[in-house]
């Protein structure tokens, strides 16, 4: 009898509340994704100079040293945003995956008794007729 | 019980009964291992040409295994969830959902579901006593005696906070149960012991179901991310000498909060808009470094307030920066390019580890660090925190104003005793795990405790830590398993020679100390009984540690026996007179008193008590003529009987609670003479004598108070002085003996000897000098003359014109 009850629970379970936890599962490891590639601080940083490099400029009477540094400053900045942008596209597409992976889970979650069902009697007849 | 349990806790509960914990282990490995076996059959059935018929039956049996296999994961899957659930239901609740687990085992019998419980044989396992054994010891004087169906557990539940744990039901049970608390008793475990071992069990569950949880944020933030510093500056000289607590591998995980005052003062401290820098005091480095991880940890927890949200924890190695410059230009500009990093990196807060070994030893190569530091401690973008000792911070620091000016000090507590249980609970278990041993809560007890009262220079943190590691190897080179309490003390008394039952004594020893003290001091007998008293009370393991092993006050006249007790003291419980170190307190009596006994920082001198208990902590110290120290003195000597110990001059810990202390006094010895004289017995006068001493304010009354036992010396009788003047010739007798002579101890010599101690202001002192003066003397002459040889025996006896006059007689 109490096996009867356990396996009525277990079924409300997988079919209600397994839900919620693996939906709870995976929006953890999607909000590791998201913060394990810096999105946050990549996007409020985005046009910030890479490692806070910075040439002085110098005076603007000496236009060659001032346009060299503003160059070089600019070329610094450049090289963040390339970078950053690269991490962040990386960072979303995996994400990406993240969800699709999750979906996926969810299907096989839903299947998986009948799977499991069907994988036995399908051995059961394989091994014995 | 009076729980009302939910829906999901309920069948949690039926989850957890249904398959223990043990059995499904058992069934996933057994499955795993099957899965396995006939994978690799039938990839072998390819190869291998015997198998090649049996291919289709093992894919089957496989695919069957398979299935039943997934079922034990979903069912393990289904049984988390529901206790998750179960868990953060009770977070709560009133009971606890191990203690739910327990008592749901069996609803009709209390004791009963516990002891069945794996939980409960868990809990009396580590509280070092056998399961088995007890369930049958219990079962037979309880369960089929008496059956009380349900047991309200709610009232034991205050040391929890108002819950009911595991710890509550624990503690419950012994005082329900007369025969359990006696199995309890039987096995030398308290009712707090084997409560504070349920709840060490309960907090064990606690995290390992945390650490199960991979998938929780808590255990997914500790992942460091990539590229969170491309938006900070480089530290390239700073990398070279530090070292980057933020990162995951040092930063402690689920660990119990501790520190918790001293990190919010940081983090107030560092949240400033400027002179964000703080000066942490510990009472050694590696508490200071307890602090800082702890609050690396809350950052990287993101437990902070946003201003420091992301920060790194970095920590300047000083040794490594001092060892690698030689020359003063180069150690400013590496030192004020580490600074310029820090402070334009914008997301460091930058910890030197060893501030007053910075400032000193660059001064030794000419660097004015000072200078350096200045003009970064005053930044608005510099976070820093400077770690120092209470020793080097009252040496170095505390006259540095400049430093201080810019800088906000926090103390590092010592910890409580209760903090001290939880962080060793989880490295014990830690240890424990790695050693493959098992360390019981007695025996974690025994080693806290021993911390606390013996501490020495280390903090107590340190010294169980120590005292932890060593143990584990100790027990496995003895090849003990179960490392219980006794295995504890045992360790402790042959690694650092406290014996954590009594300090110095043996427990053989003190109880026939009565008598051996009779056999060493005469005509005491009260007095002795006394001091044998305080010393068994003290002995016999319900002494306050925290205080020194003995303390007492000798009252009497001169050449009583007061010195001659502690020496006896001396030589029964710390094994001889080398153990006792004499001070004579009269010269305690002047400006400069205290400095002498717990030295001076000015001069640097060292105290002659703090070396003596730095060198000794084990010793025996006879406080002679007590009452003529000075009123300084006095009260010095009050706070260290009172805590057992004090810091010295130089801030160094004195421990004085493995000593014993005796202080002898003629205080009150007019009263005496007075009491004896009139034929009272002084004993029963004791508290009239005393108030004569505070009367006249020779001591205080809290001074008196302080003391185990204040004890009051008689003068001696003629008979006394008789049994005195009797061993003191005996021992004269027996050096003579040695080159071959005989004394002869009459009762004429007796008497003689003792009639020279008539003088009641000297009491038995005179003995030993008329011994020496006249005895010794006389016979000394006869052997210079050759009348007195090897093989004879002498003998004294009174002159015919005068009995005092003593007339020496040779026999052959």
């Amino acid at each position: 009898m109490q096996s009867i009850t356990l396996f009525a629970h277990y079924l409300l379970w997988h079919y209600t509340r397994a839900y919620s936890d693996l939906l709870h599962i995976a929006g953890n490891l999607l909000w590791f994704l998201y913060h394990f590639f810096s999105i946050p601080e990549l996007t409020r940083t985005w046009f910030a100079p890479w490692k806070r490099l910075h040439e002085e400029p110098g005076s603007i009477i000496n236009m060659s040293d001032y346009l060299s540094g503003v160059l070089m400053n600019l070329i610094i900045r450049v090289i963040g945003i390339l970078l950053r942008t690269i991490l962040i596209t990386v960072g979303f597409c995996i994400l990406a995956l993240g969800a699709l992976l999750t979906i996926l889970a969810l299907i096989i979650w839903t299947a998986l008794p009948f799977i499991i069902v069907f994988s036995f009697i399908a051995g059961a007849s394989i091994a014995f007729f | 019980m009076s729980a009302t349990l939910t829906k999901n806790i309920s069948r949690a509960l039926t989850a957890e009964r249904f398959v223990s914990s043990k059995k499904k282990r058992a069934l996933i490995s057994i499955g795993n291992m099957l899965v396995l076996g006939f994978a690799a059959l039938v990839l072998a059935s390819y190869r291998v040409q015997e198998l090649e018929a049996l291919r289709l039956r093992l894919l089957g049996a496989f695919l069957m295994i398979a299935s039943l296999l997934l079922i034990l994961y979903l069912l393990e899957a289904y049984f988390r969830s529901l206790e998750m659930h179960a868990v953060e239901e009770c977070a709560g609740g009133k009971y606890s959902f191990e203690a739910l687990c327990v008592l749901h085992s069996d609803s009709t019998h209390s004791l009963r579901a516990f002891l069945s419980h794996e939980l409960g044989q868990l809990i009396l396992k580590r509280a070092g006593i056998p399961p088995r054994n007890v369930s049958a010891l219990a079962r037979e004087r309880e369960i089929k005696s008496e059956t009380p169906s349900v047991m309200d557990f709610e009232h034991s539940a205050s040391r929890t906070e108002g819950r009911v744990t595991l710890g509550s039901i624990a503690s419950a049970l012994s005082d329900a149960y007369p025969a359990f608390a006696q199995v309890l008793a039987e096995h030398a475990v308290t009712k707090e012991e084997f409560a504070g071992t349920a709840e060490w069990i309960e907090r064990e569950r606690s995290y390992t179901r945390r650490v199960l949880r991979w998938w929780s944020r808590e255990a997914l933030a500790r992942i460091p991310g990539i590229a969170k510093d491309w938006a900070y500056g480089g530290t390239y000289t700073l990398n070279r000498f530090s070292f980057d607590y933020s990162s995951s591998a040092s930063l402690p995980f689920i660990s119990p909060r501790r520190r918790e005052r001293e990190i919010r003062a940081l983090e107030a401290i560092l949240a400033r808009n400027r002179e964000a820098n703080a000066l942490l005091i510990g009472a050694s480095f590696s508490q200071c470094t307890d602090v800082i991880k702890g609050f690396a940890r809350e950052i990287a927890m993101g437990a902070i307030v946003p201003v420091l949200e992301h920060r790194r924890v970095v920590i300047l190695e000083t040794a490594l920066l001092l060892s690698s410059m030689s020359e003063r230009a180069g150690f400013e500009r590496t030192l004020l390019s580490i600074l310029g990093e820090a402070e334009r990196a914008g997301n460091i807060i930058l910890v030197v580890d060893n501030i007053a070994a910075l400032i000193d030893e660059g001064a030794r190569i000419g660097a004015d660090v000072m200078n350096v530091l200045e003009r970064a401690l005053a930044s608005q973008h510099l976070h820093l925190i400077a770690c120092t000792t209470g020793e080097l911070f009252r040496t170095e620091l505390a006259s540095n104003t400049a430093l201080l000016a810019r800088m906000q000090t926090v103390e590092v507590r010592e910890l409580t005793e209760s903090e001290l249980i939880a962080l060793y609970e989880e490295r014990g278990s830690a240890i424990a795990r790695s050693e493959r041993i098992l360390f019981t809560y007695p025996a974690l007890m025994a080693l806290i405790k021993s911390a606390l009262a013996f501490p020495g220079d280390e903090p107590a943190e340190e010294l169980i830590y120590d005292r932890l590691t060593e143990l584990a190897p100790w027990a496995l080179a003895k090849n003990i398993r179960v490392i219980g309490r006794r295995e504890c003390e045992e360790f402790l008394k042959e690694k650092i020679g406290v014996s954590i039952g009594g300090g110095i004594d043996s427990a053989a020893q003190v109880v026939n100390l009565e008598a051996l003290l009779r056999e060493q001091v005469v005509g005491q007998d009260e007095a002795l009984t006394a001091v044998a008293n305080a010393v068994k009370r003290n002995r016999a393991d319900i002494r306050n540690l925290q205080r020194p092993v003995g303390s007492f006050l000798f009252l009497g006249p001169t050449g009583v026996g007061k010195t001659e007790t502690a020496k006896a003291l001396a030589r029964v419980l710390a094994g001889g007179e080398d153990a006792l170190t004499r001070f004579d307190m009269s010269e305690y009596a002047g400006a400069d008193a205290l400095e002498r006994l717990i030295g001076d920082a000015g001069t640097q001198r060292a105290g002659e008590l703090a070396t003596r208990l730095h060198e000794h902590p084990n010793s025996v110290i006879l406080l002679d003529e007590f009452e003529k120290a000075s009123r300084e003195v006095h009260n010095f000597f009050l706070a260290l009987l009172d805590e057992g110990r004090t810091a010295d001059a130089h801030g160094k810990m004195m421990n004085a609670r493995n000593a014993l202390f005796i202080a002898t006094s003629n205080a009150g010895a007019d009263h005496i003479w007075w009491l004896t004289g009139e034929g009272r017995d002084i004993a029963a006068e004791r508290q009239f004598i005393i108030e004569g001493i505070i009367h006249d304010g020779i001591f205080a009354p809290e001074l008196l108070n302080r003391f185990d036992a204040v004890v009051l010396f008689k003068p001696l009788s003629h008979e006394n002085r008789v049994a005195i003047a009797e061993k003191l010739l005996s021992a004269f007798a027996k050096r003579l003996k040695e080159k071959g002579i005989g004394l002869e101890i009459n009762a004429y010599l007796k008497d003689r000897v003792a009639k020279a101690g008539e003088d009641k202001a000297f009491g038995a002192r005179p003995l030993n000098r008329f011994i020496q003066d006249f005895v010794e003397q006389l016979i000394a002459e006869k052997m210079l003359t050759g009348e007195l040889k090897p093989g004879m025996t002498v003998s004294f006896a009174p002159s015919e014109q005068n009995w005092d006059e003593m007339r020496v007689q040779i026999q052959n």
